[in-house]
């Protein structure tokens, strides 16, 4: 073992059953305190990488390495990774009390320190007046919090997360995915969760990887993967998205600028960005643009703009989600400033235009 | 209409009653019955109780079959809850599913057949026949009632809480002993119950498999009633069911407890 390993290392992994590949080809690091977060459809194979880690399954190929030394023949037990199970597997015979001692237990540590540990646990998770009851008696969001603070409660070195906090209401959740954060900034523990929100992905998380199909379409620090998604099927999974149709007016080599023209603003000049991949002249290509970048003004026509009309508001407290039909028939979707977006109306011809530096173009 | 409907089901819910429930009631009557004709009722008495305590043949053959219900009740709540584990929680191995039909074939076997294979390996293995072969073939039948008991439990409860406890540091082994058979413990209790009541009132198997001095109570009133029905009979059975009754009684209430408990 050396500093600079990782946590942990997924180097190469693959995972079959029967026909179906449910991990393929996977690489992934976790550093020393890292919170990583794990995006991706159902059925893309979350669980099961998280079920390889602890130890739950074994690869078919590919090794997974902790600290730089492989763990394939460690079982479950002596591995120093916890993991909250989705379906949360409570022990039914125990009450609260005992299904969070169970894990410091099996660690023989002393009675005094598991009765302080487990009230700890039970008043970070809520859950002091139910600590007498068993799992039957509990509703599904506080089995989801007693199968979090089990999983806690051992400090493990990392701990795998998957969907910790699905069935909580949304004061419960932000209140618990701070005290994550508390938890983790004070106790230095790596954390690999698996969310459906990518809100809280993005809230929590230093890295995020966007599986798709057992592999990962693209991985980065939450931030980027967010600004600048790699692929189409990346930036259209993570949050909303425009994707604007538009072709490659020259041939440029991958980082260079490259004209290209919109299909929807047509007359309108060429607009110059760089793409990641080398592009050729009359390739089609998607600019990817967020809808709080997109500009909506009324009617005027200027220079740079996509004319359309409104098919639809919605108003967000301090913004407007104006949808707007463009000529192509392609519904773009903009976030108009509350007191902008308070005067428009339906079926009124507007003009969005963006920056280009918020824009992204996507070869693939 | 809806009268008639009701009245309906209820005589035949009645008449399903009578039919299965008459003769023991029957039974019990008579077992107090003063007269020694079985079908003729003298007036009231517990002569024929008095009388079982004497007949030291008919209380020998109940303890026999006391003995042997709870020692191979006992072999085959162990084996059975063994075989339900492989089966409900070792995924696949090799020979799963003949494992799982072999457990099963006691069930649907005819006890003859099984009673007279089980006679032929004792006699080929020159077993001397007693209370030990009685043992044995009654717990190679009640394994696979406690298993498929056992395996039922089992099977509605989320695989993965095992998993989870090796997670949280428990070895297998105390995964299996602090968490699947303290979920499994009301069904291994109740496949116990069932092994013992079927072993007591075996009379087929026990016939095989018995020898000189081990002859069970269902062999002894089988071979008394032979002779003639006489109320003493009556009285033994009676003793029985009130046995099997409280059994099942004590089965129920310790259940009904344990759930007020939690
Ligand atoms: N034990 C198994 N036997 C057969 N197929 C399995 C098994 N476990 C998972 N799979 C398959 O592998 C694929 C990945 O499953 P996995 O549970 O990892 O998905 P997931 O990403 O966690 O999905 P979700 O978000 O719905 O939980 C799925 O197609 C699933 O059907
Ligand atoms: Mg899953």
């Amino acid at each position: 073992m050396s500093s600079s390993d990782p946590l942990i290392r997924v180097d190469s992994v693959r995972k079959r059953f029967g026909g179906v590949t449910a991990v393929d080809d996977l690489s992934l690091d976790i550093g020393h305190g890292e919170f990583f977060a794990l995006l991706g459809p159902s059925g893309c194979g979350k669980t099961t990488l998280m079920r390889m880690i602890a130890g739950f399954e074994t690869p078919d190929e590919g090794r997974i390495l902790l600290d730089g030394e492989d763990i394939a023949a460690t079982p479950p037990h002596r591995r120093p990774v916890n993991m909250m199970f989705q379906s949360y597997a409570l022990f039914p015979h125990m009450n609260v009390e005992r299904n969070i001692a169970f894990g410091l237990e099996r660690e023989r540590m002393p009675r005094a320190d598991i009765a302080a540990r487990v009230d700890e646990m039970l008043r970070l998770t809520q859950l002091e007046p139910l600590r007498r009851r068993r799992p039957d008696q509990l509703s599904g969001g506080q089995r989801q919090r007693v199968a979090l603070a089990r999983a806690l409660a051992k400090r493990p070195r990392l701990l795998l997360l998957d969907e910790p906090l699905a069935a909580l209401d949304r004061k419960l959740r932000e209140e618990t995915q701070f005290e994550l954060m508390e938890i983790r900034r004070g106790l230095g523990m790596s954390f690999m969760l698996v969310t459906h929100d990518q809100n809280e992905a993005m809230a929590m998380a230093d890295r995020i990887a966007v599986m798709r199909e057992g592999r990962i379409e693209q991985m980065g620090p939450a931030r980027e993967v967010y600004r600048m998604p790699a692929t189409r099927w990346a930036a259209g999974f993570i949050g909303e998205i425009n994707l604007f149709e538009a072709i490659a007016l020259r041939d440029a080599s991958a980082g260079q600028a490259c004209d290209m023209r919109l299909r929807d603003a047509p007359e309108a000049a060429p607009i110059s960005l760089t793409c990641d991949a080398p592009l050729r002249a009359g390739q089609e290509v998607a600019v990817a643009v967020r809808p709080e970048n997109l500009a909506l003004r009324r009617g005027a026509p200027g220079a740079a703009c996509l004319r359309g009309d409104v098919v639809e508001l919605a108003f967000r407290g301090d913004t407007t989600l104006a949808r707007v039909r463009l000529p192509s028939g392609f519904v773009a979707r903009a976030n108009a400033p509350g007191a902008g977006g308070e005067s428009l109306t339906r079926g009124e011809a507007v003009c969005l235009s963006f920056d280009v530096a918020a824009a992204r173009v996507l070869a693939s | 209409m809806t009268r008639g409907r009701g009245f309906f089901r209820w005589s035949v819910l009645v008449a399903g009653f009578v039919f299965l429930y008459a003769p023991i009631a029957l039974l019990v009557i008579y077992s107090f019955n003063a007269s020694r004709l079985v079908t003729v009722w003298g007036g009231f008495s517990p002569r024929w109780y008095i009388a079982l305590l004497d007949d030291r043949q008919m209380v020998d053959a109940a303890f026999i079959s006391l003995r042997v219900a709870f020692v191979s009740a006992l072999f085959a709540t162990a084996l059975g809850t063994c075989a339900a584990i492989a089966l409900a929680r070792l995924g696949s191995f090799r020979g799963r599913a003949l494992f799982a039909a072999m457990v099963m074939a006691p069930l649907v076997m005819p006890e003859v057949i099984m009673g007279l294979s089980l006679l032929l390996l004792f006699v080929a293995l020159d077993a001397p026949r007693g209370f030990w072969t009685i043992v044995l073939a009654h717990a190679t039948m009640g394994m696979c009632f406690v298993a498929v008991v056992v395996r039922e439990r089992l099977e509605g409860v989320d695989r993965s809480i095992e998993e989870a406890a090796m997670d949280l540091g428990a070895s297998p082994a105390q995964a299996l002993l602090r968490v699947t058979l303290p979920i499994a413990m009301p069904s291994i209790l109740a496949g116990y119950v069932l092994a013992f009541t079927l072993s007591l009132d075996d009379f087929v198997i026990a016939s095989f498999t018995s020898g000189p001095g081990s002859t069970t109570l269902p062999m002894r009133v089988y071979s008394q009633a032979r002779l003639g029905v006489s109320p003493e009979i009556n009285a033994i059975s009676t003793v029985m069911i009130g046995f099997v009754a409280a059994l099942l009684c004590v089965h129920a209430l310790a259940r009904a407890s344990r759930r007020a408990r939690d």
